[in-house]
């Protein structure tokens, strides 16, 4: 599959561009992480030559359902309702899409023995060979019979042609035991659907699969909606803090590639779009962040804050935030999350690391606006660290999200860049891709999480925990940055890669975290971390 | 077999376009703001920063083509808001879809998950799960652009 897909691809880039391109190639591409299924190599398909770099695939096999799944599910349930919409809703190359798909689909169900669906591995191979569609769609609706233990068989049309998209309609049969008038038959039918899309989402988002129960998977999908919404917001920030300049040809790939793309209709009407946000005043831009949060519970917050424009100097701009603000907004985020959540312990640390990172801060006058808010915090002590960890992440980020509200809301006034929130923003290392199998590298996704908050305490001078949920995290050597407090969980265990070449080369440096020129740095939480010298 | 890739499915392609015209809308945003090299410690770098965020989402969705439904709201919130700019319009409330009653669970989820996800408001609760597998998968995809961008740009 590879070498076809490579033939693919030059005869176009490398071709008409030139340098330029290979350049961006070389942004956009990482090398191929090859042996591990064609599915990931699908997806580096760039010739490895130009490859460098931003397509790298670090995420982990078993996180990589064919991607084209929602959109085939789309495909066939709008085709067997209506076939005329499904002919004319896709473009006439999506015959070729769904004998793609069905391909690596089967790919994926022969190279993924660890996969949690019991995959037909016998049947598929046979069955897609003939009928792509069909084939496929049989395959789906036995998974559907097997993770499901209601009895509901639903039968794919035969009558359908071969590559055909069009199924005219679906045999619903009903088992024994089972009420037959069309209306349950037609409400089962649905939720199976609706249960088999869960399941895909479930393997979309990692460390969804031990779950059971629509409410919770719901819940993680939620959540890692936000987290990664956040660190789109985190990267976008550190960005406009770096200012990049990059000086490619651009405008000469974006011309060739728009011959080459299919969507011509929206490219020219929503580019200029983009420019006007420069120069937007503040209140623009507020609007804009309800536009892409839309998150109901900012809404109220932000309405309030462009209330009261008597912010002006850092000291009384964070005095008041403190009292009326703060009460009014966390009364609120209170309400709403019923379970807040710090320990006393952890209340204390982040005490003791606000004064530390204090001493740094420039601004004198928020040493007492900090005392106070966490004064406050310690009011709040509650017990309970466990599950509610993603919601101590979420409510914290809520809260991150209010000072930076606050201060938007009033471009014209000069507020100190500290924000007055001071609370302890924590990252788990499981929003960024960590698997937690212990047989699997997470180094990249820990030292994500460790970079972002690093970040977060040169930006913000907040201090930044990384949470490690429990489970088993197979990495190579860490590196702390300041700022960075790790918290492994009690049942986490962080293991030391057996290989050479995860250390740095002297020996001397042989460590599975070091921090070097970091300063506020710790590890905490009554998790384990191993060497496994006796390995290498 | 040939295996076909469409660029509105392959994260390859997505992943490509997106990088290219979010490495565009950087360039024209430091060419705007021009001179001032560093915008230390003020409301500019917040402006920045938001005008970024805005890019970085107008572009993944303009990467990903009109055919998803999200992407689709993104585009056209995109366009409403320019021509907001331009005369000003009263606030219209947005258009409730068609809840299916049977998955409505508890803690009121669906409804979080319909704001979160762009455009989720009007769609019945399949659809809903449809779009949020791809949004799940191209904000995946942008995270890891955007993360190598800066990697590079501050090396």
């Amino acid at each position: 599959m590879e070498p076809k897909a490579e033939a693919t691809q030059p005869h176009f880039r490398s071709g008409e561009m030139g340098f330029g391109f290979d350049e961006i190639h070389s942004l956009i591409s990482g090398p191929p992480e090859t042996g591990r299924n064609s599915f990931t190599a699908l997806l580096e398909l760039p010739p490895p030559q130009a490859v460098k770099l931003l397509v790298k695939e670090d995420f982990p096999a078993k996180h990589l359902p064919p991607p084209i799944f929602p959109s085939n599910i789309d495909l066939i349930d709008r085709a067997s309702k209506l076939s005329f919409f499904a002919s004319a809703d896709h473009p006439p190359g999506s015959n070729t899409i769904l004998s793609a798909s069905s391909s690596m689909k089967v790919e994926i169900v022969k190279q993924e023995p660890t996969d949690s669906q019991p995959h037909p591995n016998s049947s598929s191979p046979a069955v897609s060979d003939q009928s792509p569609k069909s084939g496929k769609r049989r395959e789906r609706e036995k998974k559907v019979k097997e993770s499901n233990k209601k009895s509901k068989k639903v039968v794919a049309n035969e009558a359908s042609e071969d590559g055909g998209e069009k199924l005219p309609y679906v045999h619903v049969r009903a088992r024994r035991g089972q009420a037959t008038d069309s209306h349950s038959l037609a409400e089962r039918a649905r939720r199976e659907k609706i249960n088999a899309r869960m399941k895909l989402l479930q393997e979309l988002v990692p460390g969804c699969n031990k779950i059971s129960g629509t409410a919770m998977v719901l819940d993680e999908i939620i959540n890692h909606v936000q987290a990664l919404q956040h660190q789109v917001e985190f990267l976008s920030m550190r960005l406009a803090a770096v200012n990049p300049r990059i000086d490619f040809n651009l405008d000469a790939l974006l011309a060739a590639e728009r011959r080459s793309s299919i969507d011509n209709g929206y490219m020219g009407m929503f580019t200029p779009p983009i420019w006007p946000e420069g120069p937007i005043n503040g209140n623009r831009q507020l609007e804009y962040q309800q536009l892409w949060q839309g998150d109901e519970l900012h809404q109220p917050v932000w309405s309030r804050e462009e209330d009261t424009p008597n912010f002006i100097t850092p000291e009384t701009s964070l005095l008041s935030y403190d009292s009326s603000a703060n009460s009014v907004q966390k009364k609120e985020l209170l309400s709403i999350v019923p379970d807040v959540f710090l320990t006393l312990k952890h209340v204390k640390s982040l005490q003791d690391e606000s004064l530390s990172a204090l001493k740094s801060a420039e601004n004198g006058a928020l040493k007492e606006v900090k005392r106070s808010t966490v004064a406050r915090m310690f009011f709040l002590k509650e017990v309970d660290m466990t599950r509610s960890n993603f919601t101590l992440y979420r409510i914290q980020s809520l809260l991150l999200l209010l000072p930076l509200t606050l201060l938007r809301s009033h471009s014209a006034a000069s507020p100190v860049l500290i924000l007055p929130s001071d609370l302890p923003l924590s990252l788990s290392v499981g929003d960024y891709g960590a698997t937690a199998t212990g047989r699997h590298y997470d180094t990249t996704a820990i030292q994500s999480a460790i970079d972002d908050c690093a970040s977060a305490f040169s930006l913000q001078h907040r201090p930044c925990q990384v949470y490690f949920p429990p489970g088993n995290y197979l990495t190579a050597t860490l590196h702390l940055k300041s700022g960075v407090l790790l918290n492994i969980s009690r049942n986490a265990t962080i293991l030391g890669g057996t290989k050479l070449e995860d250390y740095p080369e002297k020996q001397e440096k042989w460590y599975v975290v070091s921090a070097e020129n970091a300063e506020e740095v710790g590890i905490t939480g009554g998790g384990r971390s191993t060497g496994r010298g006796w390995s290498l | 077999m040939k295996i076909a890739k469409n660029p509105h499915t392959n994260p390859t392609s997505i992943k490509t376009r997106f990088a290219l015209r979010f490495l565009r809308a950087i360039n024209k945003l430091s060419n705007d703001n021009g001179t001032s090299p560093r915008p230390l410690n003020s409301a500019d770098r917040r402006k920045r920063c938001r005008a970024i965020r805005a890019a970085s989402y107008a572009s993944m969705a303009s990467a990903v083509g009109p055919n998803k439904a999200w992407s689709r709201a993104v585009l056209r919130k995109i366009r409403n808001r320019t021509k907001e700019m331009i005369k000003p319009r009263t606030r219209r409330g947005a258009a409730r879809g068609s809840m299916n009653p049977r998955k409505e669970l508890g803690l009121g989820q669906e409804k979080e998950l319909r704001e979160l996800v762009p455009g989720g408001e009007a769609m019945d609760f399949r659809r809903l799960l449809n779009e949020t597998g791809h949004y799940i998968q191209c904000l995946r995809a942008q995270v890891q652009v955007m993360r190598k961008i800066l990697h590079y740009s501050s090396t």
